[in-house]
């Protein structure tokens, strides 16, 4: 993955109008902070601040650039993350994304737009196996992996869903903003478990639900709502209609409360889906 | 180079703690692992903390990661190391991450190294004009161990600082910023303080619900219910209301914790209605 804060870095240097080779100066050849810029290769931290000092700014600057700055990566999950929550109609192309990752960007935006049914429908045999082979390969990690199971979990093998989730298991339940929830290892192993539910692996997917609730923490008040809709499809599951819509009538009541319409937005869709393709009920119309 | 203030008192600190490095790890030593690792921290800039991350391998990331694994990881003695090699590296280069790492680590007993600690940290806090995030996690974790709800008057600018204008800049900032205030308007309903609790409250609701992750939310609802029932009169029935409402919500998520810690709030709350009676 190259690092694409660089942009970032570029747009202050061209603010301050200040050269290339005079902001590499002595510290780095300017053919290095030109990759840098372009997104090309990293910069070590200490790097970094030595090239921010040379044009006069500071680490804080870089973090309060213009919006269209920061990590692709970033910038993919917020615009995932927006979709979900109705704050934008369509999944934008995302600048910046390395020439290897453009089509499997692509593809997740597809994917992300359609219910989890039909997507195994809009993949093909060919985009399977890369799929398989990106989420199985060691250096991919971290958000990018977690995004991409997240959406791509429905059209996974069974093979590869079984092995992502001792991996995922032992992975940290950080967050490192409330936009990369989906990008997290958490959101990921609840697309796993979700797709368990789906298949009618009843007693997997509860014992993975399980795995889930151990992971919680007091405050993960998110999470909490977020297993709770699994809990939906598993009644679903067990032909239990009574507990799926005193469970949806929970997470909904549960949202109103608390003022969020977009996080309404978020869950009651869901729910309408789970609700459509498990329960065969339509509470969308 | 060990010229302040800050310098002098680590001079004692090194003193009166005395043999207990002799024969291990010299502190200056240990400041030199405190540098590294302060080396390879991104601090406040949480796009490149993410980018670096597979090459960090797992939660390597950040101060305030490093922080939180050295309390969890390691034993007592270990901290004391750390900190006190976050002293040696904050006397000797003035980087505020050696305070912080030091106070949050190991908080000092001593009166005077402590005064200078707040001192320092306020002013840093008030020195940056625009917290971007990191000083915002700086003074929750620091409230009421070094800083003082009083030190708060002195940054209420930066802590109710609009935000930016991109709106995946500011879902990245408020939440961070939110759960600064959530903890002032706690420290506040503790201490009875019902004019800065409300102050804390309006600053609060003056975000929009959108910025606001799900548990600040919840957070911000408790506050509305802790006050009306403080302010007692006709508000405590709403405010009543309110929280039997959040607690049957702390039910419904299955999280014990949750509803304990908001009947604390709750009979705190009380507590200041029958006071001010």
């Amino acid at each position: 993955m190259t690092n694409t804060i660089g942009r970032a870095y570029a747009d202050l240097r061209q603010q301050k109008a200040i050269s290339l080779a005079d902001a590499a100066g002595p510290i780095l050849p300017a053919t290095t902070l030109a990759a840098f810029e372009a997104g090309e290769s990293p910069l070590g931290y200490g790097e970094l601040r030595s090239v921010l000092g040379r044009i006069g700014a500071r680490v804080a600057d870089l973090a309060t650039a213009d919006a269209d700055s920061g990590s692709w990566l970033d910038r993919w999950g917020y615009a995932l993350d927006a979709y979900q929550r109705g704050e934008l109609t369509t999944i934008p192309e995302i600048a910046g994304v390395p020439s290897q990752w453009h089509e499997v960007v692509v593809l997740v935006g597809r994917l992300a737009v359609v219910p989890p049914r039909e997507r195994p429908a809009l993949v093909t045999r060919w985009q399977k196996e890369r799929l398989a082979r990106i989420v199985m390969a060691p250096a991919i990690q971290g958000v990018f992996l977690h995004l991409i199971v997240f959406y791509t979990a429905h059209v996974l093998p069974n093979t590869i869903r079984r092995r992502l989730i001792q991996r995922l298991r032992d992975e940290s339940r950080l967050v490192a903003n409330a936009y990369l929830r989906i990008g997290s290892a958490a959101g990921a192993l609840w697309a796993l478990t979700e797709v368990e539910l789906y298949l009618g692996n009843v007693q997997k997917g509860e014992e993975l639900l399980n795995d889930l609730r151990r992971r919680l923490l007091t405050g993960d008040l998110y999470d909490r709502l977020a297993v709770r809709v699994l809990e939906v499809a598993l009644a679903y599951q067990r032909q239990d209609t009574v507990t799926a819509e005193h469970l949806r009538y929970g997470v909904l009541a549960v949202l109103r409360l608390l003022g969020s319409s977009e996080e309404t937005t978020r869950f009651r869709r869901h729910l309408d889906v789970i609700d459509r393709d498990l329960g065969g009920v339509d509470y969308a119309q | 180079m060990l010229s302040d203030g800050n310098g002098l008192l680590l001079q004692h600190w090194w003193r009166t703690s005395g043999g207990r490095y002799a024969g291990t790890l010299s502190p200056q030593t240990d400041a030199m692992t405190v540098l590294h690792q302060l080396e390879e921290i991104p601090l406040t800039l949480q796009s490149y903390t993410i980018h670096q991350a597979p090459s960090l391998r797992g939660d390597s990331g950040d101060l305030l990661r490093l922080i939180a694994r050295a309390r969890l990881g390691v034993g007592v003695a270990e901290r004391e190391r750390l900190a006190l090699g976050g002293r040696f590296v904050y006397a000797a280069t003035g980087d505020i991450r050696g305070l912080i790492l030091a106070t949050l680590l190991h908080p000092v007993t001593d009166s005077t190294l402590q005064a200078s600690d707040r001192t320092a940290l306020v002013t840093y806090l008030q020195a940056q004009p625009r917290w971007t995030g990191f000083e915002f996690v700086v003074l929750r974790l620091v409230l009421g161990r070094i800083v003082t709800l009083e030190d708060v008057y002195l940054l209420w600018p930066q802590l109710t600082q609009a935000p930016s204008v991109s709106p995946r800049q500011a879902r990245m900032r408020v939440p961070l910023q939110a759960a600064a205030l959530l903890s002032v308007l706690r420290h506040a309903i503790a201490s009875g303080d019902l004019p800065r609790a409300q102050q804390t409250q309006d600053a609060l609701d003056s975000i929009p619900a959108a910025l606001l992750d799900v548990q600040h939310l919840f957070w911000r609802r408790v506050g509305t219910a802790a006050l009306l029932v403080a302010r007692g009169g006709d508000d405590t029935h709403p405010g009543e209301a309110l929280f039997v409402n959040l607690m049957d919500t702390s039910e419904f998520l299955q999280s014990p914790g949750l509803a304990t810690a908001l009947n604390v709030v709750w009979q705190a709350s009380r507590q200041i209605a029958l006071r001010h009676k």
